[in-house]
């Protein structure tokens, strides 16, 4: 069966001085399980007057507190089911890779203290899952429903779908083009010396290949030097890359301290087929490079290199001045007499040029993003704010609505966020319109606004997916299931990453999977001020 | 064929500025491209561990009360 292991958390609000941040609140015992691995200064808090604060090391933008001093937390407790105020005392800082809720900050309190606002309610819960994960986690999430808890988000995490891991896979494929270039370089040297000990020798194979010397006698010359030479550097690399693949990796991590724990933690692995198959590819590559020269040898005509007597130049065109013929001639003839030389002379130019021209686009691009951002056209909205809740219900979604409705225009949503639900596409927002007006968040380019079985798309996953009005949309929901949508509208709005498929409340509930009322994270609120 | 293999390795031997170059160019390219290719490898295999110590093989977030659970 399945192993679980159940944890307290909840969101709450902390000032410190002038800032005031929304941040996750954990309790001593449940923090070095569920942030591992991690580096702590101090010590975690030993009464309810203490606290530690945590900062990921992929931190995203978001205003946070400072490592020293005093924090103010106000936190509702649903034991008391009032807002509690506590000022605690930081004893202690803690950084790590793990993050809740995409904010980069965590307050570690003592545990009696989330125990007085949670009660016998636990908040997070680690699935081990034996055998078929997705089928397993369908079951548990079956099961937690069944029993009346609410389920407010979940993530399965398989290896080759964790979407953070193929993101980073994605940008350590940027390795590829120095990859590519460090291994081409390894035939050059065979190709171009060994080529030039055939000019040199022209003679000799012409007189070789008189006296009867054959291919064989050609590549023990001309060819085997070169993959003797390559071979042992080939497994001489063999014998290093180990010991400097893993240097390499663990000085790559930044943050030293985190760096050894995240070493100690997870280790590093030499993957024996990589190994084997970068050597393959080196040794095929030697190979080529060894066969170039006696390729040339091969082609040596005895009678011709023999009767040889040195250069010679054929008439040129009659219409080049007889000075500029032979330079003509040479600038010419050399090139193309030598063309694999000039074949890599063109990839690498060809490879450095369009380097240049792809970070040229990019920054245009960025920069034209960045002046749509301000443009109310694509951001219609004044604010944005999102409502934390630990199991916030359509209770709290009116009682929201009542507040904003006369103050100002709004746009009520609750939205999931999916990895690897739209094919090629990291993350996606499954974002649901649960009240106001969708133009001011979702303005759009062309279309209307989603019914049961429909969605808006964005342009941004238009573009990418080149879905138009009227396609089907495959959407895979965290569990793995297909939904098919239709698009009956593209928006143009540039927020949730660019990347979200705005749906109607019904369809959200039954991409979720949830067949009870709607219960969510968190309740975000777009708002045009008057 | 022995013989091939000697005199190739005399040329080898008596060749040494060719055969250090070769060896060397072969040794950075090798080492660093394999280098790059399991750095890039862990990385991808510690985010998934990261992920699996902290949240196991499914992670879910809300309310669960305890007679529930235990």
């Amino acid at each position: 069966m399945e192993e679980v292991r159940a944890f307290r958390f909840t969101f709450a609000a902390a000032r410190q001085g002038e800032e005031l941040v929304t941040l996750p609140v954990l309790g001593h015992e449940s923090f070095p399980q569920v942030f591992k691995p991690h580096v702590l200064r101090g010590s975690l808090p030993r009464n309810k007057g203490e606290a530690v604060l945590y900062e990921t090391q992929w931190a995203p933008e978001a205003p946070r507190l400072s490592y020293a001093g005093e924090v103010t937390l106000f936190a509702y407790s649903y034991v008391k089911d009032r807002v509690m105020r506590e000022e605690l005392r930081l004893v202690g800082n803690a950084s790590g890779l793990y993050q809740i809720g995409g904010l980069p900050q965590v307050l570690v309190v003592h545990e009696s203290l989330l125990e007085e606002m949670m009660g016998d309610v636990y908040s997070y819960l680690a699935v081990d899952v034996k055998g078929d994960v997705r089928g397993g986690a369908e079951r548990v999430l079956k099961w937690l429903e069944g029993r009346g808890t609410r389920v407010a988000w979940y993530f399965v995490n398989t290896p080759e779908e964790n979407a953070v891991a193929r993101i980073v896979a994605g940008i350590t494929s940027l390795f590829a083009l120095p990859t590519l270039v460090l291994l081409l370089s390894v035939p050059l040297i065979s190709a171009s010396v060994g080529s030039a000990f055939v000019a040199r020798d022209f003679k000799l194979i012409g007189v070789m290949k008189a006296l009867g010397a054959g291919p064989l006698e050609l590549f023990q010359q001309y060819s085997l030097p070169w993959l003797i030479r390559g071979g042992a550097g080939m497994l001489l690399a063999l014998l290093l890359a180990p010991g400097f693949g893993e240097n390499f990796y663990r000085s790559s991590i930044q943050d030293e301290e985190l760096g050894r724990a995240i070493y100690e933690s997870f280790g590093f692995r030499a993957s024996a087929e990589t190994l084997v198959s970068y050597a393959a590819l080196a040794f095929l590559l030697i190979l080529l490079g060894a066969l170039v020269p006696f390729l040339l040898a091969m082609r040596v005509k005895p009678v011709e290199a023999i009767t040889f007597t040195g250069l010679y130049a054929e008439r040129s065109a009659a219409f080049v001045p007889p000075t500029f013929r032979p330079v003509l001639l040479y600038f010419l003839r050399e090139p193309l007499a030598r063309y694999w030389k000039l074949l890599v002379l063109a990839l690498l130019l060809g490879t450095l040029m369009s380097l240049a021209a792809s970070a040229a686009m990019i920054g245009k691009g960025a920069e034209e993003l960045a002046a749509r951002a301000k443009d109310s056209e694509y951001m219609p909205m004044d604010a944005y704010v999102i409502l934390n809740a630990l199991s916030p219900d359509e209770k709290l979604q009116q009682k929201v609505e009542e507040i904003l409705r006369p103050l100002a225009q709004y746009h009520l949503t609750v939205a999931s966020r999916f990895s690897g639900a739209i094919e090629g596409v990291g993350f996606v927002q499954l974002v649901a319109s649960v009240g106001g007006d969708p133009s001011l968040e979702f303005p759009l380019q062309e279309g209307r606004y989603p019914g049961k079985g429909e969605a808006v798309i964005s342009l941004n996953v238009a573009k990418l997916k080149g879905l138009e009005v009227g396609d089907t949309l495959k959407f895979r929901d965290g569990l793995g299931r297909e939904h098919s949508l239709k698009v009956v509208g593209i928006s143009k709005a540039l927020h949730l990453d660019g990347s979200y498929v705005l749906v109607s409340q019904d369809q959200y509930l039954e991409i979720r999977g949830a067949s009870r009322s709607l219960t969510f994270g968190a309740l975000s609120a777009a708002l045009a001020l008057p | 064929m022995s013989s091939l293999l000697r005199s190739s390795l005399r040329m080898v031997l008596g060749r040494r500025l060719e055969t250090l170059a070769v060896i060397l160019v072969t040794l950075v390219a090798v080492v660093g491209s394999t280098s790059l290719a399991m750095v890039s490898e862990n990385y991808s295999r510690v985010t998934y561990e990261l992920y699996k110590a902290s949240g196991g093989d499914l992670l879910v977030t809300g309310s669960f009360p305890a007679e529930v659970v235990d």
